[in-house]
């Protein structure tokens, strides 16, 4: 059984009482909560925590039945049959514990994409990555920093059981977030698994057409799809890219008069590094023949960090800006034929529609959260863009997932 | 419907990059404030003379809102019925895309 409460409070204290007193008139006793909390809550996440697991999610906004807010938060409370592990550790020591973790009919991951402690912490990978000239050395200390999303979702595909990736990272990133917290504790650099042995109806989309049935067809669609610039030839590694037709990132955005981001460093520090970026390279898998999106910005840095294992893709993408054709119509036909439940929907949507995307939203009589581009395992009928590796759905831009809660009380 | 505003305003006092919320009627009657502090007052004054020049075409002729951005503050003036608006006036460190997005939402018919 499920059941949704939200407050539109700033202060963490009241917006919790407001939630734990709606848990009141709950018609059952919950055994987990999930608590979605925007921006002004999530210093104070230590403050949501129920007597029973709490999971506490930092989210951009979150959607109510005819209503997106950015204020406040959105609580989910259920009465399920479920088992809960916090995983840490390396990549590849996650994977393993992945691989070993029991799932079931639907599993649900959260961690932080991009997650450094501390500026104490990471002045000595800094500096790594400005002395070596080595990509392969630059992929490895990105890979303390980074769990990408396609590599997290393997376990899961092998055994084909269904996973939504909640893989967090926020429009404001800083030292030491996101802050996901488990019981009033911060998670820090892990993943939270939860399985369920229930299964749901879960999908995906990511508004774009179909991908090609090869490389050349994949490309011309995207070419109609996004503002395309011109192919690159890219020099990369597992999580680094080295060169963009012989020039570092930041050389080649400059070259196109791109001059928005100085030191990332200092960025970070001051909470000044914003998670969003108009100019895309658009990677292409030599697996599938789709397509994800890896948001570029010029910051002053040799090698640039990757937010998927890259070896699934070509040594040559697409430089584009980003922009969605009849952005909002596909949007709204997209959320009409949802039936009441829970969206997964991207933050990239939020910043380009912005309250255009509340009249989308106006005849949706579900819950959701606006989150960074959720990933999907499992098995669809769709031939879609974003499955850069079989039966996995990954991009950094577009992707919603829903799911429908047939248990959710109306 | 008095606590119903009362609820909207509410929404704003506990965020701190919020300097004032008011809701007028078509007719430039405060229905329901709140300023986060006296240093607020003049700008709230100023607000109240654009809301006299705009809320007829706001309300009578489908805009859907007006902006106006200073170099620090912004003030947002949204109606949220076919006879009230809401002014919500904002600091540098507020997100306008977030204020556009949850003024939005408070509209009802």
């Amino acid at each position: 059984m499920i059941e949704f409460a939200y407050s539109l409070k700033s202060d963490a204290k009241k917006a919790f009482d407001e939630i734990r007193s709606k848990s009141g008139n709950l018609y059952f006793k919950p055994n987990l909560a999930v608590v979605y909390l925007t921006e002004n809550l999530q210093k104070d996440a230590k403050v949501f925590k129920f007597d029973f697991n709490t999971l506490c999610i930092p989210v951009e906004g979150f959607i109510t039945p005819q209503r997106v807010w950015t204020r406040g938060c959105l609580c989910m409370f259920m009465d399920i049959d479920y088992s809960l592990n916090v995983l840490k550790g390396s990549i590849n020591e996650v994977v393993e514990q992945l691989r070993n973790a029991e799932k079931g009919e639907f599993n649900l991951l959260v961690y932080p994409l991009f997650y450094v402690e501390s500026y104490r912490s990471s002045i000595g990978k800094y500096l790594k990555l400005k002395l070596t000239s080595d990509i392969e050395t630059a992929s490895q200390i990105y890979g303390e920093m980074i769990y990408p999303m396609n590599t997290m979702l393997r376990p899961f595909r092998d055994e084909s059981k269904e996973a939504v990736s909640l893989n967090i990272f926020p429009l404001k990133l800083g030292f030491g977030k996101p802050q996901i917290f488990l019981n009033g504790e911060k998670l820090g650099r892990g993943v939270v698994h939860i399985s369920f042995s229930k299964r749901f109806d879960a999908s995906f989309t990511d508004y774009l057409p179909e991908r090609g049935r090869d490389l050349e067809e994949t490309k011309e669609i995207l070419k109609g799809e996004f503002h395309f610039v011109e192919e690159v030839e890219l020099k990369k590694s597992s999580l680094a890219i080295g060169e963009l037709n012989g020039q570092t990132v930041r050389d080649y955005l400059r070259k196109y008069r791109v001059k928005t981001r100085d030191n990332l460093e200092k960025d970070i520090e001051r909470g000044d590094f914003f998670g969003a970026t108009p100019y895309i390279l658009l990677l292409l898998s030599r697996e599938t023949c789709g397509s994800a999106a890896l948001g570029l910005m010029d910051y002053n840095l040799k090698f640039y960090p990757s937010l998927f294992d890259l070896n699934v893709f070509e040594d040559r993408g697409i430089f584009s800006g980003e922009i969605l054709k009849s952005g909002l119509e596909r949007i709204k036909s997209e959320i009409k034929n949802l039936k009441s439940g829970f969206v997964f929907f991207d933050q990239n949507l939020m910043l380009m529609f912005e309250e255009k995307l509340v009249r989308a939203f106006k005849d949706y009589s579900g819950y959701g959260i606006i989150t960074s581009f959720p990933s999907f395992s499992g098995s669809l009928n769709k031939r879609f863009m974003s499955e850069i590796e079989p039966n996995i759905f990954t991009n950094s831009t577009l992707s919603t997932v829903f799911v429908d809660l047939p248990d959710q009380r109306k | 419907m008095r606590e119903k505003l009362l609820e909207i305003i509410e929404i704003f006092k506990t965020d701190e990059s919020i300097l004032f919320a008011v809701i007028f009627s078509i007719d430039g009657t405060v229905l329901a404030s709140h300023i986060k502090g006296r240093e607020w007052i003049s700008a709230l004054e100023w607000a109240e003379k654009q809301v006299e020049v705009v809320a007829r075409q706001v309300l009578e002729e489908n805009l859907n809102s007006v902006e106006f951005r200073f170099e620090r503050e912004g003030i947002l003036i949204k109606p949220i019925s076919r006879s009230m608006l809401l002014v919500v006036g904002i600091s540098d460190v507020a997100s306008l895309y977030k204020v556009r997005i949850d003024t939005e939402s408070l509209r009802y018919d």
